[in-house]
């Protein structure tokens, strides 16, 4: 024990209260930063030597204090959660977006709707009431306009789906920008790493910039980590390797391009695969949304459609062949697939523009002013059944569509929840920082009073002794 | 848990939110007056709604059915009156005819002449249309637009009887053809409709000496025809009495199935002004507990 080693420990002393406050600075400094995890100096007094000499002794008293180690504080469990979360709620977000354009397309319930379409065309064949032209051509503009209602619709879901198809080829686009940028960034951090980085805190904001492009890799396709060696992390989307240390493999949309392909394809093949190696990836988050909305929400929807549209032409075409025109001539079919393909709410099309075309009379063989048929077929939405299987589409969407958003609801709760348990171990709390600052204010003070006083006894040791009497 | 300012504003900002948005619902459903604007509002109010909306465009159907049906109907019913004058005119002036003792031949030339023309007018009568198709009254299903024709021949077409769906479950026949109200002419069986009746009077008094015997046999027919007349008007005036409550009905089930749409679709105005003060109360209580809250720190209190 000497008086200079405890200057020497004065002055650790000085650094290391110098270093805890630099880091409440920066700490301070970010307690609005998106991402940031807080800081702490590990302060750490230094001891003797652990392994005892053989011939000589050190000293009990040791040498001050290290402020090597600088941790960044977050929970490894709780940021895993977070990813998950996170990804769910994305997930729910897009498809309760999905199910309200849906819900827009079918613009129920109200007077532009196709219920309402279809009771105007229903009841209208009660006009015909005789051999007039009005009432014919009227009932048949009706035919024709709950026609073009199908199509509009069924355009409205084509378009969503087309849509959606663009909206997920750039989510892919930039999930392979961010895969890109935290193999780079996992890189740095291995080289700052190996440089022994990873006790003084180097790698810290590195890391803090890292993570947070993981969170948003999670939200955009449903990545999960999981620790590499040197301070780096492995990204995982559903099993499959996206990241691996400081590579990365992309992501690539492959499969049908539109509605109609993809629901006659079977199976369908739309999926995310990693290019190279074309593996197909269960994926989450937005992109996992998107996909669903793709490959099972839209095109539900769309064949609940078809089967409407083929239900009332069948309807209005048995009703008509049933029927004679006023010439006493066999009525024939009304609606037909435009292009001659399948029937489907997109297809489905007038055959004929001639109000003498609608076979409205019962007589057959005879020329006659007879409109019975016209009357029957003003019941046929109740009794084919057309009306309430469309009532039930509607209601089957808004079931979905409800389920949706109260699932959304949850979910954001639950991550919100999610987000303040992180927040409450990694975020900065300003009251926190204040008082370590105060700590580590008095803690150099006292250091600097301490090389004052060891100054003093110097002086004394140095100027005073071996002068006595003088 | 430790709670940091970051937390605070978190927390903070989702409350602020949530009271916005549910603000925005009421201030959305005051401002619409609807609270059902989409399906996932309310599934099962939506379908019921759908079935409403349903039931009054079928209703506003049948009120347009009954009100051709009722246009019908009198139209039938004032043409068979005018039809019953006009055959007792006949009655008078057949009877006329019989008295040989005081007619000549001139004046019973004169009655004849008269009577054809009243065959004209009565065939006129049976010819009427409808105005909204052009079809004749009592022409049935018949493609032209007369029901007799110049000669007094039937040219309608029975069997297939016009009706109006006047109810959910009800339709009504709303014609008479010219047979029912006006008899048949059938050689074999020996009998006449109204206005071969009429011809056979008219030419019966042409000839000298007027057939007396043939002449009181066409009275006794008129007077069937009369009949026939009558029947034809009670059935049409029964009809027109089914028509009249189905039409009294509608107006009830259109009331009902309005203010069933409305309870489903409507804002209850009252509840949703209050919900909205409550909510206000929520947004304001949040906006001032966040300006508490967020202002202070430790540094306010260090020197």
């Amino acid at each position: 024990m000497s008086a200079l080693s405890s200057l020497n420990a004065a002055t650790s002393a000085l650094m290391a209260q110098q270093r805890a406050l630099d880091i409440t600075g920066q700490n301070v400094a970010n307690v609005n930063t998106d991402g940031y995890s807080r800081q702490r100096v590990d302060l750490q007094s230094i001891g003797a030597s652990t392994v005892p000499a053989v011939f000589s002794k050190s000293s009990d008293v040791s040498g001050g204090v290290s402020a090597d180690s600088v941790t960044r504080i977050r929970d490894a469990f709780m940021e895993n959660r977070a990813l998950a979360e996170h990804s769910a709620s994305a997930q729910l977000t897009v498809q309760s977006d999905a199910y309200t354009q849906i819900e827009a397309s079918f613009r129920e319930p109200g007077d532009t709707g196709l219920q309402s379409v279809m009771d105007t065309m229903w009841s209208g064949f009660e006009d015909v009431t005789g051999n007039d032209e009005a009432a014919r051509s009227t009932a048949l503009q009706n035919v024709a306009t709950v026609a073009s209602s199908l199509n509009t619709t069924s355009a409205a879901l084509d378009q969503q789906w087309s849509q959606t198809r663009e909206d997920l080829s750039a989510t892919l686009d930039q999930v392979n920008a961010t895969a890109g940028q935290i193999a780079a960034l996992n890189k740095q951090i291995q080289s700052a790493t190996q440089a022994g980085g990873a006790s003084n805190g180097s790698t810290n904001a590195l890391a803090d910039k890292r993570d947070a492009l993981v969170l948003s890799l999670a939200e955009s396709i449903g990545a999960t980590t999981s620790v590499g060696a040197d301070g780096m992390v492995d990204v995982t989307v559903g099993g499959s390797t996206l990241v691996s240390g400081s590579n990365s493999t992309k992501v690539t949309l492959v499969g049908e391009s539109s509605l109609r392909d993809l629901m006659g394809a079977s199976p369908a093949t739309l999926a995310v695969r990693t290019d190279p190696g074309g593996t197909k990836l269960t994926v989450g988050g937005t992109s996992g949304g998107q996909l669903a909305v793709l490959t099972d929400v839209v095109p539900t929807y769309t064949r609940s459609l078809d089967a409407i549209a083929v239900q009332v032409a069948g309807a209005l075409n048995n009703g008509n062949t049933g029927g004679y025109l006023s010439d006493g001539s066999a009525g024939a079919a009304l609606l037909g697939a435009a292009g001659g393909g399948a029937m489907t709410a997109a297809s489905i099309s007038l055959l004929t523009t001639d109000p003498a075309k609608l076979a409205v009379s019962s007589v057959a063989g005879v020329a006659s002013s007879d409109t019975s048929n016209a009357q029957a077929m003003a019941q046929l939405g109740a009794s084919s059944g057309a009306d309430s299987a469309y009532r039930t589409l509607v209601t089957q969407l808004g079931v979905d569509s409800a389920v949706s958003t109260q699932s959304l609801t949850i979910q954001t709760t639950i991550t919100g929840n999610v987000d303040s348990a992180r927040g409450s171990v990694s975020g900065v709390s300003i009251d926190e920082e204040m008082t370590n600052m105060l700590a580590f204010q008095h803690g150099y003070q006292a250091a600097a009073r301490m090389i004052t006083a060891m100054d003093e006894v110097l002086d004394k040791l140095i100027n005073s002794t071996g002068r006595v009497g003088l | 848990m430790r709670i940091t300012q970051r937390a605070l504003t978190a927390s903070s900002i989702t409350g602020i939110n949530n009271n916005l948005s549910a603000l925005t619902k009421y201030q959305n459903q005051l401002s619409t007056g609807k609270v059902l604007t989409k399906p996932s509002d309310s599934p099962t109010d939506t379908n019921k709604s759908m079935q409403t909306r349903s039931g009054l465009a079928a209703l506003a159907q049948q009120a347009r059915n009954i009100t051709d049906a009722t246009a019908r109907l009198d139209q039938a019913d004032s043409a068979l009156e005018t039809m019953q004058e006009l055959v007792q005119r006949v009655q008078v002036l057949t009877t006329k005819g019989l008295n040989t003792g005081s007619n000549d031949a001139t004046s019973s030339a004169a009655i004849a002449t008269e009577l054809s023309a009243l065959r004209e007018s009565m065939l006129g009568i049976a010819n009427t249309t409808v105005a909204s198709t052009g079809q004749p009254l009592f022409g049935g299903v018949v493609a032209g637009t007369v029901a007799y024709d110049a000669s007094g021949a039937y040219v309608g077409s029975d069997g297939y009887p016009v009706t109006r769906r006047i109810g959910a479950s009800e339709s009504i026949q709303v014609d008479v053809t010219g047979t029912q109200a006006f008899g048949t002419t059938d050689t074999t069986a020996g009998t006449k409709d109204l206005f071969a009746l009429v011809q056979g009077i008219a030419a019966k008094l042409n000839t000298s000496p007027v057939d007396v015997a043939g002449l009181s046999a066409d009275l006794a027919s008129l007077s069937d025809a009369q009949d026939r007349l009558s029947a034809a008007q009670s059935l049409i005036g029964a009809r027109a009495a089914r028509v009249d409550d189905a039409s009294s009905l509608n107006t009830d089930r259109n009331l009902t199935l309005t203010a069933q749409l409305g309870s489903l679709e409507n804002v209850d105005i009252p509840r949703a002004t209050l919900e909205l003060s409550a909510q206000q109360v929520g947004y304001q209580a949040a906006l001032s507990v966040a300006s508490k809250v967020l202002q202070p720190t430790l540094m306010d209190f260090l020197n």
